[in-house]
Formats: structure tokens, C-alpha cells, sequence
């Protein structure tokens, strides 16, 4: 039914809410933005809450707009600003040796999807199918992006410590 | 790696307090803007209900006979429909408004009229079957405002923001073409909210076989794999990998039609296959519809 769809989904993300924040957070390094995109998130799912078919998707289904709500406050502050945050990645590179990143920090700075799909398995618990269902990606391609970011981290983890030296 | 590590750190993210005061937000905001939704659509309906009395009033010059159960509570009228093919009609059966302190629900239910078959009764058969449905929807669409009007109170709404909502149904018909021969047609029921409960059903009727056509009526016998292979030509020129929009078959798109897959007949007499909203695609593409060349 409906309606009990509807007070499904709001259960869900007051007791959720948490984990929302954090994996915002996990994007988006900044309380006002993080809070922006939960909130941003909820209005939308609430707002289109038919879309949910099956009420045991309401996690990947939840998830996916999470994530699309903070990537979008990321491409708008782009366009919007130029902030030191803003600079490529390289930058962060160059620091790196002087201070040993750790893993938390490496995967933040992972391109997108890789980022998503590592945050998403290793954090959250997401399964690979899920995650194909939350980034809208095939499966196999999330398989395959996944080992991708396990090398690239593999790389810059090794790549410190050789600087280090 | 030591993503165990990671994920403390992960952990660790504070949560501001501000956070549930913002989710609470949202959830209200959501609430304000689907009053805003709901006018919208009672205005679509405001029109609808101009044109049904003009079309009632085309009734009386037409003189149309057709059986109408009058012993209803609630006003009901019968009108011509526009004007179509020259063997069999579609006219609005029944139409009526229910008005209740849970929902308004404006119905249209049309009646299928073959001038020759009138007798034989196979009219009959079909016009029974849509007339089931449309019951079944209104029946559906009744109990679940129920639900939501109660739930709404129970959470601390009143009375006076209930009616506000102003949750509406319709059940109505639109005629898909017309030529002499085939008559398309769908009935369909949608609820102002929850918006998903929508159904679509399609029905051609062949003028000179006087019959409900089937797809293997109009393709011959190896229509499955016909319809078949032109979808999934249709679906791949939308494009390949990660650019093509449709569900892959693994992850529940498409795979093959069957006897009972919907379709309606277009001016060019091609058969037209429905898949429903959510059903191939993301419900951003909406009802999807694959035209088969015959």
C-alpha cells in the first residue's frame, strides 16, 4: 500500500540519517554542504516516492540519490567557484609525500565512479549488484572499476612510501 | 589495504546536531509541494470536465441507445463520444463524479458499440471486462486515499490541510485511432496521489472480424520473435554500454513480449507495444512504446 510506503521510507531516513551525513561528508568535506545534500536528498526521494516499486529497495534506491545529490553540489560549486578545493588532483599528489595520506584519505581523493564504488563496498556494505543499481552502472563495469581503484590505491600507497625514503 | 582502518576514520565523521532538524525539514517541504502538484492537476481535470459537457450535449442530437444502469446515487450521464469509423463506436458508458471526504474521483467508462455485433454479444464480453477493471480501480483508488487520510490525521495533520491536498482520481479513455479497419483504444485509471498507481489497459477492436485482436492476430504466428527482434533493434539504436538508457536484460529490462504483453494498432495499421512505466526503463522515460513494422 501506498501510504505505508510513504511512512516506510520516512522510518527509513529518520533512522538513517547518520549515514547519510557521513558518506555526504565523505564527498563533500564541509558541515553547510553535507547538511545541503541530505536535505536535498530526502526532498527529492519524498518528493518522488512512487518511483519506489519494491519497499526492500529502499536502501539502493535511496542511496542513488544520496549520491547524485552530492556530486551535484560538487559540479555546482565548479562551475560557481574556484576554491583551493576546486584545484586538480595533482595538487594533492604533491603534498602527499611529505605527509603520509592515509587509505581514508587516498580513496576521497579517487576519481568518480571508483570513489563511489570503493566508499560504497568498504563503508556501507553495498554489493556489487547493489552498488550497479545505485550508480546505474552494469555490473561487470562496477567489477571492473572497483579493481581499477584497488590498483590506483595500491600505487599511491606504495608511491609514499618510496618518497618517504 | 587496511579498509577495516578506513572505515573507522570513516566512522568518526561528527554529526552536526543540526542534522535531524534539516531531514525534518525536508520531509515537510516535500509534504507543501505535493499540494502544490495536486492543483495542477485538478485544473487538468477542471478542463476535462468542460469538454464532457459539451460532448454530453451532442447526445441528445446523435440519439445514441445504449443500456446505462441509472439506479447509481451519484448523476450519471451518457454522450457520444467523437465521432468515429463507420461499424463500431466508442461511447462513454458511464460518467459520474464520487465525491467523498477522502478523495474525488471523475469517471469516464467507455462502452465499446459495434453496430452489427451489437447482438451477437461479443460487445458485450468486452465492455463487461472494462467496465470490471474501471470498478477495480476506483475500488483501489478509494481504499488507498482512505489509508492516506487516516495516516494523515494520525501524524498530526487536520482536517482542513487534508482537504487542501485535494486528492483526486480519474478514470477516463482515449481513442488511439480509428480507421475501417481497426478501432484502438485505451482505458486508463491515475490517482492524483500516490501517483504510481496508474494502469493502462489497451484494447483493438477488428471492425470486420468483430473481435479483441491479438498481436499474433496482426503479426501471424511468429509474432513473439518479430516483436521481439525489432525491440531489441529499437532498444540498441539508442545506444551501447553505459549511453543506452534501457534496463539490460540482467538487471530486469527486456527479453521477449508474450500473448499478454499490451499493444494498440497506429494510423498506419502497425501494431504499437507498451511496456509500462518502470518496466524496461527508468521512470524517467515513461511509458515506453515500440512501433512494429508490419
Amino acid at each position: 500500500m501506498a501510504e505505508e510506503n510513504y511512512q516506510k521510507i520516512v522510518d527509513y531516513i529518520l533512522a538513517n540519517q547518520d549515514k547519510f551525513y557521513r558518506l555526504a561528508y565523505s564527498y563533500l568535506h564541509n558541515k553547510e554542504n553535507s547538511l545541503d545534500a541530505v536535505q536535498n536528498a530526502v526532498y527529492q526521494a519524498l518528493s518522488h516516492y512512487q518511483d519506489l516499486r519494491h519497499i526492500q529497495k529502499v536502501n539502493t534506491w535511496f542511496y542513488r540519490i544520496l549520491v547524485h545529490e552530492s556530486l551535484e553540489i560538487i559540479r555546482k560549486n565548479k562551475r560557481e567557484t574556484l576554491s583551493w578545493d576546486d584545484l586538480p588532483e595533482e595538487s594533492y599528489e604533491e603534498t602527499g609525500f611529505l605527509q603520509s595520506e592515509s587509505l581514508y584519505e587516498e580513496v576521497n581523493h579517487l576519481e568518480e565512479p571508483l570513489q563511489s564504488i570503493i566508499k560504497l563496498h568498504y563503508y556501507e556494505g553495498f554489493t556489487l549488484k547493489e552498488i550497479s543499481l545505485i550508480l546505474e552502472l552494469n555490473e561487470n563495469t562496477v567489477k571492473s572499476k572497483l579493481y581499477r581503484g584497488l590498483e590506483m590505491l595500491k600505487k599511491k600507497l606504495k608511491g609514499e612510501v618510496a618518497y618517504g625514503f | 589495504m587496511d579498509f577495516d582502518k578506513a572505515r573507522e576514520e570513516y566512522e568518526m565523521i561528527p554529526i552536526p546536531k543540526e542534522l535531524s532538524m534539516r531531514v525534518d525539514k525536508a520531509i515537510k517541504d516535500a509534504q507543501n509541494n505535493r499540494k502544490q502538484i495536486d492543483i495542477k492537476k485538478e485544473r487538468k481535470i477542471m478542463k476535462k470536465v468542460t469538454k464532457t459537457v459539451a460532448a454530453a450535449a451532442a447526445v441528445v442530437l446523435l440519439g445514441t441507445t445504449i443500456g446505462v444502469n441509472t439506479s447509481e446515487a451519484f448523476a450519471e450521464d451518457i454522450y457520444n463520444a467523437p465521432i468515429i469509423g463507420s461499424f463500431a463506436e466508442l461511447v462513454t458508458f458511464r460518467s459520474y463524479s464520487i465525491s467523498n471526504e477522502d478523495v474525488l474521483i471523475n469517471v469516464d467508462i467507455p462502452a465499446l458499440q459495434d453496430i452489427e455485433a451489437d447482438n451477437e454479444g461479443l460487445p458485450a464480453e468486452v465492455n463487461k471486462e472494462i467496465l470490471a477493471k474501471c470498478e477495480a480501480y476506483i475500488e483501489g483508488a478509494q481504499e488507498l486515499a482512505k489509508g492516506y487520510h487516516e495516516a494523515f490525521i494520525a501524524t498530526g495533520g487536520t482536517e482542513k490541510e487534508w482537504i487542501d491536498h485535494n486528492i483526486t482520481a480519474t478514470v477516463d479513455y482515449d481513442v488511439l485511432s480509428q480507421n475501417d479497419e481497426y478501432l484502438s483504444f485505451v482505458v486508463y485509471g491515475w490517482l492524483s496521489y500516490p501517483s504510481f498507481y496508474e494502469e493502462r489497459s489497451y484494447y483493438t477492436w477488428d471492425m470486420n472480424k468483430k473481435e479483441i485482436i491479438t498481436l499474433e492476430d496482426i503479426l501471424g504466428e511468429d509474432y513473439i520473435n518479430i516483436a521481439n527482434e525489432s525491440i531489441k533493434t529499437q532498444i540498441a539504436a539508442y545506444g551501447s554500454g553505459t549511453d543506452n538508457p534501457f534496463f539490460s536484460p540482467d538487471m530486469g529490462g527486456f527479453t521477449t513480449i508474450d500473448e499478454e504483453t499490451p499493444f494498440y494498432v497506429n494510423e498506419k495499421g502497425n501494431p504499437v507495444i507498451c511496456f509500462a512505466k518502470y518496466e524496461i526503463a527508468p521512470g524517467s522515460m515513461g511509458e515506453v512504446q515500440f512501433e512494429i513494422e508490419k
